[in-house]
């Protein structure tokens, strides 16, 4: 009798609390989805939103300069945190402190601060810096990177890398073959599924707002007009 | 004694430490140089931006405000993301997991497409705000979406995804067999949440809250979308100074950067803090 | 000239030193046991003879070589780990083969050999299992067959059965002495369980604070232990002080460090009049049966002692009865 009981109130309050979350997003795309909002329910119902915008070049380019920018710096930044890893875990475990604490930094430097810091930095600085595109890839990076820290260490402590290349160098290997070859090959399925799960929360959309300029920022957010299906589109460009 | 090593491997550090030298650390120093220098651009070391931020009402109003928004919304975003935690971990299954699948799905909505979505619920044509209207509920019809409190509601929006995502995983630490003691000795689930379920769970809880806050505090696309530069809060006082209408200022700009990154240490030494105490408490 | 020779090695973890000036041999073939509590030093000196621990001075021979300086892999020495670390991407045949591979053996001659080390580990029919399907004795099992395999000079053993349930140990025991015989490798085994160092070693080295306490084959080590530091780690003895073994026996001897009596050499007198040197008097307060050992717990003016017979067929004196105890002088052992 108890149990059942607590299952019906958990249950309620699940659906409450994800309905409220869900409701927004329904709410938009029922908007895409009609011409006119101005009493309760909406009126005319259309497709054309949709047409106009998959039919729109700059909408492609746009998804597919953010896809190029989601995906680059998460390769690029897995790449150098392996490499750095390979270093600590088999030559300097005492440098693991200090990546570490490098690797927090981000979090208290979230939002508006790092890319705003960037940016004046590197403003004016030669080519590539100042490429904006290039600002906001190496930016991304520094991101992203205390979440591909954690994964890749998490990954690393559970598959006990030192007792495996321990073992592997009574067996002959040498320390860079049973990094790349043993202990990599066991944390790869653990990184991709990182890759996935971290919260985009990414308000790098003050570089691309701001230095971008408004060409740009069209290619890139998508055009951000007030229009109803313009706007359900660039949910998916903006804040990538 | 052991010949020398080759120190080839050093190289494998450099991706990372060009990498994170050229895009963390330079950045972050020259923010906080940056904000110790006159405005104009001349060399020379000044307080007088810092001076400028905490005797300006422009600028005071942009930290409490930021500081009331981000408190309030990660407290309430906390609270309703432990109960929905809690629910999850109890009812367990299918449904935990769909939970956690819109979960992971809404964590992403936030920004531009939110501020939208807020507008069209109960901004000044929004269908609650009409249904107010109609209904004559003077609450909805006269929803103030554009002000500190509409901010906020759409900051607890995207606050409860974050939270609860984090907290769920903690719940996994609360052991069965506590419950049972629990019970055994004569206490009720009441009692055993107060007095063994959240101390267990006061790290994660905490933890939670500052990187809530610390979220919430630099949220800038969110505010920027619904209210431009019209409310005074620091994530957009510090980017006027770089881009926009307003005379560019960076030197303030870094110095009021600075003031939002000790906010964001504070929270986590205060945390921190807390941490210690309750186990100094327990070792005492 | 023994096969491994260490000479006054030294090791210094920052100001800690684990391992104070030792020496000493292993000769071919034999089956070496360094014993001791947690933290003296066993493990850190077989991980300095494996090369994954460097030595802070001293020199380590094998085989008439200096091998002080090599790197793990060139010194030809197989391992066996207490977590068994094998490498979970690879099948029980890849992990036994890896060795072999990274020599660049031919594929037959790969095969050949990997059936063999699953044939003398008892594991065939396994080759096609992942390390996370097998119980812990299984993957024992692998990593054993995965040390051997590759044909070392020597075999290292570290703690590998503590991982294990006690009932399984056994038959692991049985594996690893029986793979000892039939390949005659030297083998250096680390562990701190008395009661497994006696079934299986030719030699014990027993170790404390870093420093070697006593070097003998397992009977002389039980029977004769040098101090009390050994007395109270091997077996079950009675440790007196020169007080309390007057109090207990009415007789003077002289031995500062203590005297360590074995509970099984305490004879029960059955009413004959002993011919043991001490003869007393005590009350049994109470019995712990051990399976085929019966333990006494005996109060003997004040003294608490153990008294160890053989369980043959009932509790022969109750708790309060008043028993007649002889020991030989022999038996007490000056420490």
């Amino acid at each position: 009798m108890h149990k059942k009981k607590k299952g019906i109130g958990n249950g309620l309050v699940l659906w409450i609390i994800g309905i409220y979350l869900l409701f927004p997003l329904l709410l938009t795309f029922l908007y895409s989805l009609f011409t006119e909002w101005i009493t309760i329910l909406p009126e005319g119902f259309s497709l054309n939103g949709y047409a106009e915008l998959f039919q729109d070049s700059y909408f492609w380019q746009s998804i597919g300069r953010s896809l190029l920018i989601s995906i680059v710096p998460i390769v690029l930044c897995t790449v150098a945190v392996l490499l750095a890893m390979y270093v600590v875990v088999v030559y300097l475990p005492g440098l693991d402190k200090i990546m570490r604490t490098i690797c927090t930094i981000p979090y208290a430097i979230q939002g508006v601060i790092l890319p705003i810091s960037v940016l004046g930095l590197y403003a004016n600085a030669p080519e590539p810096f100042s490429n904006r595109v290039f600002m906001l890839v190496c930016t991304y990076c520094i991101v992203v990177l205390p979440y591909i820290y954690q994964g890749v260490r998490n990954n690393l402590n559970a598959v006990h890398a030192p007792r495996l290349l321990e073992a592997a160098q009574m067996l002959g290997a040498g320390k860079f073959y049973a990094f790349w070859k043993i202990i990599l090959p066991n944390i790869t399925s653990g990184i991709m599924v990182c890759g996935k799960l971290f919260p985009d929360r990414t308000d790098v959309s003050v570089l691309s707002h701001a230095p971008v300029g408004s060409a740009c920022q069209r290619g890139y957010c998508g055009p951000v007009r007030r229009d109803a299906a313009d706007f359900s589109g660039s949910f998916r460009t903006a804040e990538r | 004694m052991k010949k020398k090593q080759s120190i080839k491997y050093l190289f494998a550090l450099l991706p990372f430490l060009i990498l994170v030298g050229l895009f963390e650390v330079l950045p972050v120093i020259s923010i906080i140089v940056r904000s110790f220098m006159p405005q104009g651009g001349a060399i020379g070391v000044t307080l007088e931006n810092y001076i400028r931020i905490f005797t300006t009402k422009l600028y005071q109003s942009a930290i409490w405000n930021s500081l009331f928004i981000a408190v309030c919304s990660s407290a309430i975003g906390l609270a309703v993301a432990f109960f929905g935690a809690k629910a999850a971990y109890e009812k367990g299954g299918t449904a935990k997991k769909i939970f956690m699948s819109i979960l992971n799905m809404v964590s992403n909505f936030s920004g531009v497409p939110l501020a939208f979505a807020y507008i069209i619920m109960l901004g000044n044509t929004g269908v609650f705000t009409l249904i107010g209207q109609k209904l004559r509920i003077g609450f909805l019809a006269e929803f103030p979406l554009y002000s500190v409190v509409g901010l906020m509601i759409t900051y607890i929006y995207f606050q409860i995804p974050l939270a609860a995502l984090l907290l769920i995983p903690a719940f996994e630490s609360i052991k069965k067999e506590w419950k049972d003691a629990v019970g055994l000795l004569g206490g009720s689930s009441r009692t055993f949440w107060f007095k063994v379920g959240l101390p267990v769970l006061m790290p994660s809880i905490l933890g939670t809250f500052s990187t809530m806050f610390a979220n919430a505090i630099s949220a800038y696309a969110t505010a920027y979308a619904l209210v431009m530069n019209n409310l005074s809060i620091l994530p957009i006082r510090i980017s006027e100074q770089f881009v926009g209408d307003v005379v560019q200022n960076p030197q303030l700009g870094g110095a009021l950067a600075v003031v939002l990154m000790l906010l964001m240490v504070l929270s986590i030494l205060i945390n921190e803090k807390i941490l210690q105490g309750n186990r100094r408490k327990r070792h005492a | 000239m023994s096969y491994i020779e260490f000479k006054n090695i030294n090791k210094f973890y920052g100001e800690n030193q684990v391992l104070k000036n030792i020496s000493l041999n292993v000769e071919k073939g034999q089956f070496v046991t360094l014993l001791g509590p947690s933290g003296c030093g066993k493990s850190t000196l077989l991980r300095c003879l494996s090369g994954l621990e460097e030595i802070s001075s001293g020199q380590i021979i094998m085989d008439g070589k200096d091998i002080t300086d090599l790197e793990p892999r060139d010194r030809n020495i197989g391992m066996v780990f207490q977590h068994y670390s094998l490498f979970p991407n690879m099948t029980v045949e890849e992990n036994i083969a890896f060795g072999l591979k990274m020599k660049k053996k031919s594929k037959q001659e790969i095969a050949k050999k990997v059936k063999e080390a699953m044939e003398m580990v008892e594991l065939t029919g396994k080759e096609k299992e992942y390390p996370d399907n097998l119980s812990g004795g299984q993957q024992q099992r692998v990593a054993l067959a995965r040390s051997i395999v590759q044909e070392p000079k020597v075999l290292l053993l570290d703690e590998p059965l503590s991982a294990i349930d006690a009932k399984l140990r056994k038959s692991l025991q049985n594996s690893i002495k029986e793979v000892h015989k039939k390949l005659g490798l030297t083998s250096i085994f680390v562990t701190h369980d008395q009661d497994e160092a006696m079934v299986m070693s030719d030699t014990i080295h027993l170790f404390h604070e870093g420093k070697i306490e006593q070097s003998s084959d397992p009977i002389t080590m039980y029977t004769s232990p040098v101090s009390k530091f050994a007395a109270a780690f091997i077996g079950n003895y009675n440790i007196l002080t020169e007080q309390e073994f007057e109090k207990v026996t009415g007789r003077k001897i002289h031995s500062p460090e203590g005297i360590a009596i074995r509970p099984e050499t305490l004879q029960i007198s059955d009413g004959k009049t002993p011919e043991a040197e001490y003869v007393f008097e005590g009350v049994i307060t109470d019995n712990t049966p051990k399976g085929n050992v019966l333990q006494y717990h005996v109060d003997v003016n004040g003294i608490p002692l153990k008294v160890d017979v053989v369980f043959r067929s009932k509790v022969l004196f109750e708790n309060g009865n008043r028993i007649r105890i002889s020991v030989a002088d022999h038996n007490c052992i000056r420490l």
